[in-house]
């Protein structure tokens, strides 16, 4: 049974007269002590997903289910949620203890009690140094850990975080990072993250939802997603650089990308049939320069970004990108062979923009 | 060489500037030293006045000692002033909340027509709150509310519209996840106002208060209006105007006295600029956008 349940939900937001809808009948499914990052671009309704569930908006269609109840009509005080938001809300006025200390508080919880897991939760955090400080005093990591010590502090077991890594810079980030998954391991308790940041949601997920257009695009484990994308839109999204899509057309054996020829992956060789349309999608770390490579190109521009560089290689219509290590130095206009790992490919179906094997899945069950 | 003419330069500005300063600060200081000069001479008139007569020469009490034990139609000063007081700290209390709630719905809350309300909320600023005495006199007249609380009534939008505006650029200006959180943390939206809101906008706050209070204070057309049958229930501004002879013009007015009565006005008004002069120069500092 579910913990936390979106079930087809609908907001719209007016801007200026402008009717903008934002959600359009969303569903999401979150077991208990789960680490959910909800991954979308910017202005795709992500922080809308969250205060709908704190109950701070109100959907104008659909439910939401908490612990396996509907919550509809329960007021934000008595969801038992916490939020760490994108700004942190620190109240300024207050110090670093009464910050912590303030849910409880406002639950009257006997005083003694107070400080007793005030101290667990900053000590746990390592801020116990902090307490007496004034929120001016704090660097955007340690706000961001007492941000995440009130949260934790009422022992509410829904955590819900409103990209709360992206005011630090880069060195804490990955540090803050860590920490987040250890806690998350060691407290278990359903963390729904949102971010825009790819590194970020790929590395803390247990499970990944992908936010595009106003639904759920693709929900599950974030590597399973990341290999094989279940739309033309999560493949173009996901990935840095995202991966290489290409128009195709199947032959006998083989498909045709522009006049070339690659071998049809064995578990394709069912589902697809001579004279269909295809998009071919290949990532750019399955892709490498080699002599005996089937595609052939020019380069049209180099990306060096240390470790590897992006290589962005003209063949025919299509442009795509190949990473490789930095070892070989790529001139403009070099004419290159390019090899592809035949088992990683992935095709799409133009007409229904859907992973082909997906589709084939989907037609087995529907029978 | 250039050196030396900045240098020069540099103290022509700062004369200039101080000479500039010193002749306002004149203009500004004098009005309240002559007050306050007049309230401790015996003579009750204005006529004799030459630039000797600016430094005292004897000190007397007589007015002061006037205003405090004399006792007109049954009432007497410092009645008065605690009326005065009572009154205005009503009309503080009740601006405050008034124009804070008023702030937050045209910031926060959906409401319909918002834009439009804000707008007009800011035109009717403008109109003189003089001007509305008569109408409200007799709009008071027919509910029965001559007394008290038909002032704190009358006085309190004089002071709320205006505030009702500054505080909802304030509250604009504070991000709605302090009480986003405050609400996920167990308190109502009401609460959360009234914690997290009112705190953070604590500038907007002072000011209105002490708009409210001053304005309340030191009316005197209103409350004449309103209140001059019954003397137990005078103002401080009703009775000075009464006590210093101002009224009847055939006797002159004994100005010492007058001056005495703003004297002791102008203490608990001077307590409360005090009191709040941090967050006044917070609340316009955050007017002009001016990070603390």
């Amino acid at each position: 049974m579910s913990y936390v349940k979106l079930e087809n939900i609908w907001k719209e937001y007016e801007v200026k007269g402008k009717k903008t809808q934002v959600l359009k009948g969303l569903n999401l499914d979150i077991e208990k002590g789960e680490f959910v990052v909800v991954l979308g671009p910017s202005g795709e309704g992500k922080t809308t997903i969250l205060k709908i569930i704190a109950g701070l908006l109100r959907q104008d269609k659909g439910h939401v289910y908490l612990r396996g109840e509907l919550a509809d009509d329960v007021p934000p005080k008595d969801r038992r949620v916490a939020m760490v938001p994108q700004n942190y809300a620190i109240y300024p006025f207050m110090s670093v203890y009464d910050n912590i200390a303030f849910p409880l508080k406002v639950a009257h919880v006997p005083k003694e009690e107070i400080k007793k897991r005030v101290m667990e939760v900053a000590t746990m955090l390592r801020i116990d140094n902090l307490l007496d400080r004034k929120p001016s005093q704090l660097s955007g990591g340690q706000m961001q850990r007492v941000a995440i010590a009130r949260a934790l502090v009422k022992g509410a077991d829904i955590i819900l975080m409103d990209e709360p890594l992206s005011n630090l810079d880069a060195q804490v980030r990955v540090l803050a990072r860590e920490e987040l998954k250890q806690l998350q391991r060691n407290l278990k308790p359903t963390i729904i993250y949102v971010t825009h940041d790819q590194v970020e949601a790929l590395s803390l997920a247990s499970k990944l939802a992908i936010l595009h257009d106003g639904i759920i695009q693709a929900y599950g484990d974030p590597m399973d997603i990341y290999r094989e994308p279940n739309n033309i839109w999560v493949a173009s999204f996901l990935g840095n650089p995202p991966m290489n899509l290409i128009k195709g057309e199947v032959g006998k054996d083989y498909i045709l990308l522009e006049n070339m020829r690659i071998p049809i992956p064995e578990k394709f060789k069912k589902i697809i049939s001579e004279g269909q349309k295809i998009i071919v999608g290949i990532r750019p770390e399955d892709l490498m320069i080699n002599d005996n490579g089937i595609l052939e190109g020019t380069v049209e521009m180099v990306e060096d970004l240390g470790p590897y560089s992006i290589i962005h290689v003209k063949i025919g219509q299509n442009l795509i990108r190949v990473i490789e290590k930095s070892v070989a130095r790529r001139e403009r206009g070099e004419k290159v062979k390019i090899g592809i790992d035949i088992a990683k490919l992935t095709l799409f179906n133009p007409s229904t923009e859907k992973n082909v094997l997906l589709e084939a899945v989907e037609r087995v069950i529907r029978k | 060489m250039a050196i030396r003419r900045y240098k020069i330069l540099k103290i022509l500005r700062l004369l200039f500037s101080y000479i500039i300063l010193i002749i306002m600060s004149f203009f500004a200081i004098f009005p309240l030293y002559y007050v306050f000069m007049t309230s401790f001479s015996n003579a009750p008139n204005l006529i004799s006045l030459s630039i000797s007569d600016l430094i005292p020469k004897h000190i007397y009490f007589t007015a002061y000692k006037y205003l405090i034990s004399t006792n007109l139609y049954g009432g007497s000063f410092p009645l008065w002033v605690r009326n005065s007081l009572i009154l205005a700290s009503s009309t503080a209390i009740i601006s405050v909340l008034l124009a804070l709630i008023t702030g937050y719905a045209l910031s926060r809350l959906d409401i319909p027509a918002k834009k439009t309300l804000a707008t007009f909320i800011y035109i009717v600023t403008f109109f003189p709150y003089t001007a509305t005495a008569v109408p409200l006199y007799l709009l008071f007249a027919k509910f029965h509310l001559l007394n008290y609380i038909g002032l704190i009534l009358a006085y309190t939008p004089g002071t709320s519209i205006f505030a009702a505006f500054i505080a909802k650029l304030s509250i604009d200006a504070i991000p709605s996840s302090y009480e986003e959180i405050a609400m996920i943390d167990g308190l109502s939206r009401f609460g959360a106002f009234l914690r997290i809101v009112m705190r953070l906008a604590l500038p907007v706050v002072a000011l209105t208060a002490i708009l409210g209070f001053t304005g309340a204070y030191l009316d005197f057309a209103l409350a004449y209006s309103f209140l001059l049958p019954n003397v137990k229930e005078w103002t401080a501004t009703i009775g000075l105007y009464y006590m210093a002879g101002l009224l009847n013009p055939a006797s002159a007015p004994q100005y010492n006295i007058f001056a005495a009565g703003a004297v002791l006005m102008g203490i608990p008004l001077m307590a409360l600029f005090i009191v709040s002069q941090r967050m006044m120069t917070k609340a316009y500092s955050n007017l002009a956008g001016v990070k603390q």
